[in-house]
This record gives C-alpha cells, sequence and structure tokens, in this order.
C-alpha cells in the first residue's frame, strides 16, 4: 500500500507503553492525537545507532522548541516490545517530552504503509525512518525516509513545517 | 455467527478450550480444526508428561538423545552486536555448527529481553554459575531470545552478563520453529517468542532438556538445576 502522505488521515491503531508506575498500557493513536497537532516519528529499531545518536535525540532537544509552536505530543513509535522500548527510553535519562510507544507486532507501520524489511541486518520487518506533522489527525507533513538513511526526517525539518 | 468449541477434559482436568469463530468462511474453520487438533495434541502430551514424573515437557521436537544440529541444520543465530559491530562483520551470522560440534555446552532460551523473570532471575542463574560450569568442562554457555542481535547486546551488556555467557539473537524465531520451541505471546505483546528452556548439549548431541510449563515460570530451566544434569 501506498505509504501515508500529506492531506491524509492517520489510521488508528494501538500502540502500547509502560507507564510511569511500571505499568503496561495501551493507548489508541486517535485517542491521543485528536484535536491536537502531534508530532509522531518512527525509528527502525531501538539500540540502533542512527536511531538511538541522531534521531531520537534531535527531538529531545528540540522538544520545548516543538512544544513552543503548539505541538502537543511528540511520538517515538518503533517495532519493538514495550519492554525493549522502555529500556531505551531509560538510556536518555533528560527526556521530558518525547513518549516511546512500541508497535510490537507492526500492525501500525503496515497500517501507514511504511514496512521496511530489515531482515537480512537480523531486524527483520521494521519501520521506514519518517517523522510526520499531524493536526487534528490531519497528516501535514510527511517527511519518509526511503529507508534507515537520515535526511529529510529530523526535528529540524519538522520544525521548518511548523 | 459464533461458534464455541469447548473441550474440558474432566477426568484428566487439564484444558479448556474455546474459540469463537466471527464468520462462517470455510477457510477459517479448517484453520481452526487444526489449531483444535493441534492443541489437543499437546493436550495428550501434556497429559503423558504430568502423569508420569518428570522435570521437563515432552513437546519439542528434540528430546535428550536427539542431535541438535541436525534438527535445525539450516538454522544460524546471530551474535550478540553492537550496530558497528555488525557492519564491520557485514551482518555475519552463526552456523548453529559452529556453536555446538565438538564442545559441550549448555544452552537457554527466554521469551524476552527486558522483561521480567529474564533478567532478574533467568540470566543470574547462569551468570553467577559460571565458574561451576567451566570446572565441569562446559566449553560455552549461550543464552537465546527471539530479539534482534543489537537489543540483546544492550540488554546483556545492562545485566553484565556478555563476559560469562554468550548472547544470541533468534530475530525470525526460525531456531526456536525448528525445535518447535515457539509460543505465541501476543496476550503480553511480545508476539511470537520462545519457551524457557535449557539444555546441555554435547557435540551437537542433547544430554539434558528442561523446557517450563509456562513461560511466566522459573523452575527447571534454571542453571541451577543444569548444572546437576552435567
Amino acid at each position: 500500500m501506498a505509504p501515508i502522505a500529506v492531506g491524509d488521515v492517520i489510521p488508528d491503531g494501538t500502540l502500547a507503553y509502560f507507564d510511569d508506575q511500571d505499568q503496561l498500557q495501551s493507548v489508541s493513536v486517535h485517542t491521543l492525537a485528536a484535536g491536537k497537532k502531534v508530532v509522531l516519528f518512527a525509528v527502525p529499531g531501538a539500540f540502533t545507532p542512527t536511531c538511538s545518536m541522531k534521531h531520537v535525540p534531535g527531538f529531545i532537544e528540540k522538544a520545548d522548541e516543538l512544544k513552543s509552536k503548539g505541538v502537543e505530543e511528540i511520538l517515538c513509535v518503533s517495532v519493538n516490545d514495550p519492554f525493549v522500548m522502555k529500556a531505551w527510553a531509560k538510556t536518555y535519562p533528560d527526556n521530558k517530552h518525547v513518549k516511546f510507544l512500541a508497535d510490537g507486532s507492526g500492525t501500525y507501520t503496515k497500517s501507514l504503509g511504511v514496512e521496511l524489511d530489515l531482515s537480512d541486518k537480523g531486524l527483520g520487518i521494521r519501520s521506514r525512518r519518517f517523522a510526520l506533522l499531524v493536526e487534528d489527525l490531519k497528516v501535514k507533513a510527511a517527511n519518509i525516509e526511503s529507508g534507515g538513511e537520515f535526511t529529510v526526517s529530523s526535528a529540524d525539518d519538522i520544525l521548518k513545517a511548523l | 455467527m459464533k461458534h464455541d468449541f469447548s473441550c474440558r477434559n474432566k477426568t484428566r482436568n487439564v484444558y479448556i478450550l474455546s474459540f469463537h469463530c466471527a464468520t462462517k468462511k470455510r477457510g477459517k474453520f479448517e484453520e481452526m480444526a487444526m489449531a483444535f487438533s493441534a492443541l489437543l495434541k499437546r493436550t495428550s502430551v501434556i497429559n503423558s508428561a504430568i502423569g508420569g514424573f518428570q522435570a521437563s515437557r515432552a513437546f519439542a521436537s528434540v528430546a535428550v538423545g536427539s542431535d541438535l544440529i541436525s534438527a535445525a541444520s539450516d538454522v544460524s543465530l546471530q551474535r550478540a552486536r553492537s550496530w558497528d559491530e555488525g557492519v564491520s562483520s557485514k551482518f555475519a551470522t552463526t552456523p548453529l555448527t559452529d556453536i555446538f560440534k565438538g564442545k559441550k555446552v549448555v544452552i537457554f532460551g527466554l521469551p524476552g529481553a527486558y522483561t521480567g523473570v529474564c533478567s532478574a532471575q533467568h540470566v543470574p542463574s547462569y551468570n553467577r554459575n559460571i565458574d561451576s560450569f567451566k570446572m565441569k568442562g562446559i566449553d560455552s554457555v549461550i543464552c537465546v531470545a527471539v530479539n534482534d542481535p543489537y537489543t540483546i547486546n544492550a540488554w546483556a551488556e545492562k545485566l553484565q552478563a556478555k563476559e560469562a555467557i554468550e548472547f544470541y539473537g533468534d530475530f525470525d524465531g526460525s531456531f526456536h520453529k525448528k525445535l518447535d520451541l515457539m509460543i505465541d505471546l501476543s496476550a503480553a505483546l511480545l508476539g511470537p517468542r520462545s519457551h524457557r528452556w535449557s539444555a546441555y548439549v554435547d557435540d551437537g548431541k542433547i544430554k539434558a532438556l528442561n523446557i517450563e510449563k509456562a513461560p511466566s515460570e522459573f523452575d527447571v530451566s534454571s542453571g541451577d538445576v543444569i548444572l546437576q544434569q552435567i
């Protein structure tokens, strides 16, 4: 299926995370994003370098700036289980605003049309790297890499779209 | 249209199965019937395992005496690694022969990196016994899970277990599928994973095999138990 694009309504889906009390929670994307400006960005995998050292830190650093421009949620999604996402999130102790959400079975990634087969790297089916600016469930900016490279999907690029 | 298949085996009191089939499609029925009979097979195997007291469950495609390498002949595992190590090794994988041939190996599998029992009990039970394993002539202690090798690497480092234990990822489950040790843990938001199990393998031959009845349990698969079985 064609990947998500500007003008589309983002599909609903369920993502998982561990809350501050270490309880496993499921959340619907539409509930999180309805009526708000949100940034949704995805990485191919927790604990992999570009994701860990460039993509995620960019959003953590620019979180305050994004918030000052009206972004209410900054969501990081990856095809990993919530245990791994929680452990990975902990490696960013300075993070205040980015929520790490697990798309463990890749269902939401598939619904966005952004799957990436990284089996030859030992990762299996993951998500392409992308960043979306979504306003009240409508996609306003869709910066999707063709694979795992890091050219258009940074926080700076999203800030330009705001 | 709802179908409720319930099987309650009162005399053995083992399983209650119920399926709800929301469609009339014939393909779905056949799928259900196959899943149902596969589960029934397991039920009878569980019964015989419980009937005769055994430390391990009977169902896996291998058993004591089997040759592990030929059971999973074309399978490779991915050694735990950082991404950079992956790049420089050209994402090389390790065939089972390299791991098991001519060696005395203790191997244990678990549902997932960073999950409770796996982190807090299972890995530590091997980590702390490493000297005892070496004294009994064990060449390597191996931990494997259905995770990608980068996640396993980060987890192994966090547990400070990489010195003692070799960690491998079975990212697509192909190793565990060959051994029939996969279990669907979607209810725990983990998806298809492996059972919790352990084995002592000598030159590829299984000498001891322990599989927990449920992945949340931690009993027969611990390092302490297998140490006594070597």
